[in-house]
C-alpha cells in the first residue's frame, strides 16, 4: 500500500431538510500543498468544510488524519487534531485584546502556576491536578501567551501587536489574529474560507506569501474559493465541487481557467458579451463636489464630480473601501452628503429623504443583499413589491389590493427566471439561493424602468449562471434608457458592461477612460494609488478598511 | 445637620446593598448574554425564603444561605427557559417577576407579623470598635451588618472574576460571541447557565439582606421596585463592576432621602431672591414620590449619553445580550 | 445504555401543533398551578370550577370579565403594534396610567356636557399614553437607543407620578385616602348593560382598526416590512421615525385610553396602584396573540377571565388573589415552551450496546 495521504474525507454525505449538501465527496490533502476547493455557491463546499471543523456531524462517510480515523463532534476535537479554519466572517471579539482572543479556551494559568516558570510555589504543589484545575479556572497568565504569540506573528510576517485591541485592527490584520488563533493551536492543517473576499489585492499578495511561508513548514492548506484566478496563483492540486458531488480534482498547471470553469458549472461558459451602442440621453445622476463621512464620522467621499446619462453605464472600479459603498449610498439618496449637491433627472435632490429617491426613480441594488436588500424573513411578494407597493394600480378598496401584489409578484419571479419558489406569499426569500434572491432583486429594481440604477457588486457571491443573466439584464436596462452607475471590484465585469470608467481611490476619482482605451495595468496602478503625481504610495487607505472591517467583524 | 448627615450615611450603606448585591448579579448574568429582568421576583424570594428559614433555625446565616438558594432556584427557570429553550429573555424575565411576587404573596402570608432578630450591626473587627467614634462618618463607615460588609467584599471579586480570570474571560466571550465561543471550546450552554444561576443567588443575597438586615420583618412585595432600579443600575454602571459600587451608593443615598425627606425642609428664606419661584420647586424634587423616579430618569439619561456619545466599545453593553445560542442552525 | 437527545429546527410547524399549542399551554399551567392549589388544601375542582365555569355563566361574572377585557385589550394592542415593527414596548403599564391621569384630570376640571367631555377625556389620555411612548420610540429610532430599558423604567417613572398626584396636588378633598375625587356623572362613561359600559365599543372599535391598518393598507406593509428587517426598508423609502414613533404613540395611545376607560367607566376616581399591573399583563397577551389583532382580542378575554375568576376564588374560597398572578406567569412559562417545540422537533433515541436504533421519530 501506498503512503497514506495526510487528509483523507472519504465518502462523506449529509443531507439537510431537502436538500444533499454533500452527495459522497471525497477529498484528499497532501502534507505541505495549498489545496483548493473550487465550486459555485450552493455546491457544498462549507459544508463539506464545517464537516472536517467538527461543527457539523455527517451522515455517512469517513475522515482521516496521517492515517487515523477521526471523529469529530466539536470544533475542540478539529482543534485537537490538529485542524484549524478561518471563517469568512472572523470569529473575533473586538472589545478583547489581539493576546486575550487568541488563548480563548485554552485556560492559561497566571504566570507562578505554569510548570515552566520561575515560581515561588513549589513544584509539588503546582502540579497537583486540583492547583492545576483551579488556577486554569480562577487566574490568567498573559505574559507567556503574549510572548509566543508576538514570536509567531513576527515569524511569518504578520506585523501585530500582540497586545492591541481588535476594534483597532484592520480586515487584513483580524484575519492574521484569525491565523494566529489557529497557529497557537499547533494545527498541521489550515482551512481558510474565502479569505480573500474581504481584503484588498495588496493585502491578498501578502496572505499569499505568508501562506506560502506556512507551507515551507509544512503546514498544509485548504483554500476555498471561487475565484479562479485565485486558483491559478497560489493553489497546487484543486478539488472541484458541483451540485453536492466531486466534480473532479487536477493539478492546477496542467489545466487552463477554461477546464475549471466547465467542471465548476458543468457546461461551457461564455464570459463575452455583445454590447449594443446606444444614444445617450439627458443627464440622469449629477453630483457636483460630493464629500460624505462613513458610518463612523470619517470622511469618505472629498469632492466626486459624476454626470450619468440616460442609456449610459458608468463602471466604478476601485479596491474595496475607498469609498465606494458611500458614493452608492450618497447616489441611491440613503447617505446624505456633508457638502455638494446631488441632482435626479434634473431635480435637486440634496438632503432629501430616501423616498423622494425612490420616487424620483432612483433603484439601487444594495452590496450586501440579505442586510439591505431584502428581508429575509418575509414572502417573496412582500420582497418583490418592495418598492412597487405604493404604486396606484395597487389602489384596493381599503388602501391596499394585496391580490394585485401577488399577481405582480408572480409575474416577476417569471420574467426573470427566479427558482425555488413555490408560492409567492408562501415562500420565503430567505429560503432562496443567493442567485435567485439576487435576481428577484434585480426583478424589483429594473422592472419600474428606472431612470437611474445604482448597482453596488451585482455579482458578487451569485453563481456563474445567475452572473451571465444579471449582466445580460443590466445590459437590457440600459438599452431602455436607464443610466446606471456599476461598482465593481471584478474589472472584467467593468470592462465588459460599461462605457466609461472610472477609478476611485481614497474618496477621489483619480482616472477615467474607457473600455476601448482600457489599459488593465494603469486601471490597476490607479487602483492602489500608484498613478499619483510624486508617487505617494500608501499601501492602502487605513480607515476605509477599518470601517469594513466593522461591518465585518461586528455583526 | 451632623447627625442627619450621619444618619443618612448609615441608612445609604445599608440601602445601597441592595443595589450592589442584586446589581453585581445582574451584571454578571448580562455580561454572559442573559438579560434577567427577573430581579424582583428573584430578591421576593430571597427575602421570604430566608425571612422563613431563620424564623424557624433562628439563623440568620442559614437564612441567607436559603435565600440564596431561592434565589438560585428561580433564576434556574430563566435559565432553562431562555438558555435551553431559546425563550426570549424579556418575556421569560417579566414572567420570573410576576412568578416571584405571585408566590411570595401566596406563601408569605403565613409569615406577615413574625418576627426575628437578624443580622445585627457589628463593627469592622480589629479597628472598628475606635473608628466607628469618627464623627458622622464613623457610623456608616465601621459599623454594619455582615451582610453590608458581604456585598463591598463581593466588588473586587467580582471584577477580579470577570477581568482576570480564564472563568472570566470565557463568560464575556459568551456574551460576546457564544459562535465564537463555542468553536474555540468554551461551553456556552454551561457559562451561560453558570451566570444567570450564579446571578439569581445574588439576588437572592440582596432580598434576604432586605428582610434579615435591613427591615427585619417579611411583607408582601417588600421589595417595592428596589429589583428594577438594579436593572438600571447595570446600565447606569455600563455594565463595569466598580461602577456598580459607585452607582449603588448614589441610588442608596437617594432611596435613604426618600425616607428622611418629610423631616427634611430645605428652602430659600422669604428675602432671598426668586424665592417665591424657586421654594414650590424645591418643595416638588424633594417629594418622596418624586425622588423615587431619579434613579429611573437618570439611567434613561445616562443610557441615552453614553449610546449618542461614545461607540459600542466604549459603552461596553454585551453584543450578544438578548441573543440565543444554538448550534447548526445557519 | 445511552440516551440521545436530538434537536433540530423544524422546516414548518405541523397544523395541529400550530392551532393547538395555545390551548396545550393554558391546560399545562392549569394542571401545575393544581399542584398548588393542592398544597394549601384547595380541591383543584371546585377551584377551577369557580375560577371558569361559574365565571362564565353567571351574569355578574360574564359581565365582569368583559368590563376588564377593556384595559386589557387596548394595552395588549400597545405591545402587539410594535411588536410587529420589531419593537418590544414593554411599557405600556406607564402608558396606561399616564393616560388615566391625564383623562382623570381634564374629568374633574373641565365643565362639558357628557357627549363632549368623556369623548375629550379619551382624546387627552390617548394624547398623554401617545406622549410617554414616544420617548422610548424617538431614543430608538434617532439615536438607537434600546427601547426595551426606556419603555419599562418610563413605567416606573409614570407609577411613582401617579402615587405623587394623588397624595399632592390632585387629591380629593374627603378623607385622607391616596385618591382623587369622584368623576363627575358627565364625566363618566354611560353603562350599557350591567356595569359594562361604552368603553367595549371602543376597544372593539380599535381592534377593528388595527386589523384593517396591518392587513389592509400601506402603512401596515411598511410596518411588517420595518420589522423584519429595517435597514432594507429605509433603503425602499420607509422612515424609521415615522414607523417607529408611529406604532408606539398609537399604541401608547391605545393603552391610554385604556386606562381612562377604567377610571370614567368602572372606578369612578383615581387612586394609587388602581389597577393590577394590565399593562404588564398586555406582554403576554400581545405575545399569544401576536398573529393578530383579533387573537389579541382573544387572548385579552382570557387574561379578563382570569382576573375576574381569580376574585371569586379570593371572595368564596378564600384563596389569595396571588394565585391568579401565579397562574398568569405560569401560562407564560408554558407558552414559551409550547414556543419551543413549534419550532424545534426533539427526537430521543436510546443507544444500547453497539446496536444502534434508528431514530426515534415523532413529534415530541
Amino acid at each position: 500500500m501506498a503512503e497514506p495521504v495526510f487528509l483523507e474525507m472519504a465518502g462523506i454525505r449529509k443531507e439537510f431538510p431537502g436538500v444533499v449538501a454533500n452527495d459522497r465527496v471525497d477529498l484528499r490533502v497532501e502534507r505541505g500543498e495549498i489545496h483548493g476547493l473550487l465550486g459555485e455557491n450552493g455546491a457544498g463546499k462549507s459544508t463539506l468544510m464545517k464537516i472536517l471543523y467538527g461543527l457539523y456531524t455527517p451522515d455517512e462517510g469517513e475522515i482521516y488524519l496521517d492515517g487515523d480515523r477521526l471523529d469529530l463532534d466539536s470544533p475542540q476535537d478539529a482543534i485537537d487534531a490538529g485542524i484549524g479554519m478561518v471563517h469568512q466572517h472572523f470569529q473575533l471579539i473586538p472589545r478583547l485584546t489581539v493576546a486575550e482572543n487568541v488563548v480563548l479556551g485554552e485556560r492559561e494559568p497566571a504566570t507562578p502556576f505554569r510548570p515552566d516558570a520561575e515560581s515561588p510555589i513549589p513544584e509539588a504543589v503546582r502540579s497537583n491536578r486540583v492547583v492545576q484545575s483551579v488556577a486554569e479556572r480562577f487566574s490568567l497568565g498573559l505574559d507567556a501567551p503574549t510572548r509566543r504569540i508576538q514570536r509567531l506573528a513576527d515569524r511569518y510576517g504578520f506585523d501585530l501587536d500582540a497586545g492591541a485591541k481588535i476594534s483597532e485592527l484592520d480586515v487584513g490584520q483580524r484575519q492574521r489574529v484569525e491565523i494566529l488563533k489557529a497557529l497557537y493551536r499547533d494545527v498541521d492543517l489550515l482551512i481558510l474560507d474565502e479569505p480573500t473576499a474581504v481584503l484588498t489585492p495588496t493585502e491578498a499578495e501578502r496572505l499569499f506569501d505568508s501562506l506560502d511561508r506556512l507551507t515551507d513548514e509544512g503546514l498544509s492548506i485548504i483554500f476555498i474559493t471561487h475565484k479562479l484566478d485565485e486558483v491559478e496563483s497560489i493553489v497546487d492540486r484543486v478539488t472541484i465541487l458541483r451540485e453536492g458531488k466531486n466534480a473532479g480534482t487536477a493539478v492546477v498547471s496542467e489545466v487552463t481557467q477554461a477546464d475549471l470553469a466547465e467542471m465548476m458549472v458543468g457546461r461551457e461558459v461564455l464570459f463575452q458579451i455583445e454590447k449594443e451602442g446606444v444614444d445617450l440621453g439627458e443627464p440622469v445622476l449629477q453630483l457636483q463636489n460630493v464629500h460624505a463621512d462613513d458610518d463612523r464620522g470619517i470622511e469618505a467621499l472629498s469632492g466626486v464630480d459624476l454626470t450619468v446619462r440616460a442609456g449610459e453605464v458608468v463602471g466604478i472600479a476601485g479596491v474595496s473601501g475607498n469609498g465606494q459603498n458611500e458614493l452608492a449610498e450618497v447616489a441611491a439618496g440613503i447617505r446624505q452628503p456633508t457638502t455638494g449637491s446631488v441632482r435626479v433627472d434634473g431635480t435637486d435632490l440634496t438632503g432629501a429623504a430616501p423616498r423622494q429617491f425612490v420616487d424620483s426613480g432612483v433603484s439601487f441594488v444594495p452590496e450586501d443583499r440579505l442586510e439591505y436588500g431584502c428581508a429575509a424573513d418575509l414572502s417573496v411578494m412582500h420582497n418583490a413589491t418592495l418598492k412597487e407597493f405604493r404604486d396606484q394600480r395597487f389602489d384596493g378598496p381599503l388602501g391596499l389590493d394585496y391580490d394585485e401584489l401577488e399577481a405582480y409578484a408572480e409575474t416577476l419571479v417569471e420574467e426573470f427566471d427566479v427558482r425555488g419558489v413555490e408560492d409567492v406569499t408562501e415562500t420565503k426569500a430567505g429560503d432562496l439561493s443567493g442567485g435567485n434572491l439576487q435576481k428577484l432583486i434585480l426583478a424589483r429594481e429594473l422592472d419600474r424602468n428606472p431612470a437611474l440604477l445604482v448597482a453596488n457588486q451585482p455579482t458578487r457571491g451569485v453563481d456563474v449562471g445567475a452572473i451571465e443573466f444579471i449582466r445580460e439584464a443590466l445590459l437590457d436596462q440600459r438599452m431602455n434608457g436607464t443610466g446606471i452607475v456599476l461598482f465593481s471590484e471584478d474589472l472584467d465585469e467593468i470592462t465588459d458592461l460599461s462605457d466609461r470608467i472610472l477609478v476611485i481611490y481614497e474618496g477621489e476619482f483619480v482616472y477615467e477612460t474607457t473600455p476601448e482605451e482600457a489599459d488593465r495595468d494603469r486601471i490597476g496602478l490607479e487602483m492602489t494609488g500608484g498613478g499619483r503625481a510624486g508617487g505617494d504610495q500608501r499601501p492602502s487607505d487605513r480607515h476605509a478598511d477599518v470601517t469594513a472591517a466593522a461591518s465585518e467583524g461586528e455583526r | 445637620m451632623a447627625g442627619f448627615l450621619a444618619g443618612l450615611l448609615d441608612a445609604t450603606v445599608a440601602a445601597a446593598t441592595v443595589f450592589i448585591l442584586a446589581g453585581l448579579g445582574e451584571l454578571i448574568s448580562e455580561r454572559a448574554g442573559v438579560l434577567n429582568l427577573g430581579v424582583e421576583g428573584m430578591m421576593l424570594g430571597g427575602a421570604l425564603g430566608g425571612f422563613a428559614v431563620t424564623v424557624v433555625t433562628n439563623s440568620p446565616w442559614i437564612g441567607l444561605a436559603a435565600g440564596v438558594l431561592v434565589g438560585m432556584a428561580l433564576a434556574l427557570i430563566h435559565a432553562f427557559l431562555c438558555i435551553t429553550l431559546k425563550a426570549n429573555q424579556v418575556i421569560s424575565g417579566v414572567m420570573l417577576t410576576l412568578l416571584g411576587t405571585g408566590l411570595t404573596t401566596f406563601y408569605g402570608s403565613d409569615w406577615v407579623g413574625e418576627r426575628i432578630d437578624g443580622f445585627a450591626e457589628v463593627p469592622v473587627p480589629l479597628v472598628g470598635q475606635y473608628l466607628v467614634e469618627i464623627p458622622v462618618l464613623g457610623e456608616a463607615l465601621f459599623r454594619n451588618t455582615p451582610t453590608d460588609y458581604l456585598a463591598l467584599a463581593l466588588v473586587p471579586l467580582t471584577w477580579y472574576l470577570l477581568n482576570r480570570t480564564n472563568l472570566g474571560l470565557e463568560l464575556i466571550s459568551v456574551g460576546e460571541d457564544p459562535e465564537m465561543a463555542d468553536t474555540m471550546g468554551v461551553s456556552v450552554f454551561k457559562l451561560r447557565y453558570l451566570a444567570v444561576v450564579f446571578g439569581g443567588g445574588f439576588a437572592g443575597a440582596a432580598g434576604a439582606h432586605l428582610s434579615l438586615a435591613l427591615v427585619g420583618n417579611w411583607s408582601n412585595g417588600m421589595t417595592a421596585g428596589q429589583g428594577w432600579i438594579a436593572v438600571a443600575l447595570v446600565i447606569f454602571a455600563q455594565w463595569r463592576a466598580t461602577r456598580i459600587l459607585l452607582g449603588a451608593y448614589l441610588f442608596g443615598m437617594l432611596s435613604a432621602l426618600e425616607l428622611r425627606s418629610q423631616g427634611l425642609s430645605v428652602s430659600l428664606g422669604p428675602d432671598a431672591p426668586l424665592a417665591g419661584v424657586l421654594n414650590p420647586i424645591i418643595e416638588f424634587l424633594l417629594n418622596t414620590q418624586i425622588m423615587s423616579t431619579y434613579p429611573y430618569l437618570a439611567t434613561i439619561l445616562v443610557l441615552s449619553y453614553a449610546v449618542i456619545r461614545s461607540n459600542s466599545d466604549r459603552l461596553a453593553v454585551p453584543s450578544a445580550l438578548l441573543e440565543p445560542y444554538s448550534r447548526e442552525t445557519d | 445504555m445511552n440516551v440521545e437527545v436530538d434537536l433540530t429546527a423544524r422546516e414548518s410547524t405541523p397544523r395541529w401543533l400550530a392551532y393547538g399549542a395555545p390551548v396545550f399551554t393554558v391546560l399545562a399551567a392549569l394542571a401545575v398551578s393544581a399542584l398548588v392549589l393542592l398544597v394549601v388544601d384547595v380541591s383543584p375542582v371546585d377551584a377551577y370550577s369557580m375560577m371558569f365555569y361559574q365565571t362564565i355563566t353567571t351574569q355578574i361574572g360574564a359581565a365582569q370579565t368583559l368590563i376588564t377585557t377593556v384595559p386589557l385589550v387596548l394595552a395588549g394592542l400597545a405591545v402587539y403594534l410594535p411588536l410587529k415593527a420589531g419593537l418590544f414596548n414593554i411599557g405600556a403599564e406607564g402608558q396606561l396610567v399616564i393616560g388615566a391621569l391625564a383623562g382623570t384630570w381634564v374629568g374633574l376640571n373641565v365643565s362639558l356636557p357628557g357627549y363632549a367631555l368623556v369623548p375629550l377625556m379619551f382624546v387627552v389620555a390617548g394624547l398623554a399614553g401617545g406622549f410617554l411612548a414616544a420617548i422610548p420610540a424617538w431614543l430608538r429610532a434617532r439615536y438607537d437607543v434600546n427601547e426595551i430599558i426606556t419603555s419599562l423604567l418610563l413605567s416606573f417613572v409614570a407609577l411613582e407620578i401617579l402615587s405623587y398626584v394623588v397624595r399632592g396636588p390632585m387629591r380629593g378633598s374627603s378623607g385622607n385616602f391616596p385618591q382623587t375625587a369622584q368623576l363627575p356623572a358627565a364625566a363618566r362613561i354611560p353603562e350599557l348593560f350591567m356595569r359594562v359600559h361604552v368603553g367595549l365599543f371602543v376597544a372593539l372599535l380599535v381592534v377593528a382598526a388595527v386589523s384593517l391598518l396591518m392587513r389592509r393598507s400601506r402603512l401596515g406593509f411598511e410596518i411588517t416590512f420595518m420589522g423584519s428587517n429595517d435597514a432594507a426598508a429605509v433603503q425602499a423609502g420607509m422612515s424609521r421615525i415615522k414607523v417607529y414613533l408611529l406604532v408606539f404613540v398609537l399604541g401608547g395611545a391605545f393603552a391610554g385610553m385604556g386606562g381612562i376607560s377604567e377610571i370614567a367607566g368602572v372606578q369612578g376616581r383615581l387612586r394609587a396602584g388602581f389597577e393590577p399591573g394590565y399593562g404588564f399583563t398586555a406582554i403576554p397577551i400581545a405575545l399569544l396573540g401576536r398573529n393578530s389583532a383579533v387573537q389579541v382580542l382573544l387572548a385579552s378575554l382570557f387574561f379578563a377571565l382570569l382576573f375576574t375568576g381569580g376574585t371569586n376564588m379570593e371572595i368564596f374560597l378564600g384563596i389569595p388573589a396571588a394565585l391568579v398572578e401565579v397562574i398568569q406567569a405560569l401560562i407564560i412559562l408554558f407558552l414559551i415552551t409550547g414556543e419551543f417545540f413549534k419550532r424545534y422537533r426533539i427526537d430521543v433515541s436510546v443507544e444500547r450496546g453497539s446496536v444502534t436504533p434508528d431514530t426515534a421519530g415523532g413529534d415530541a
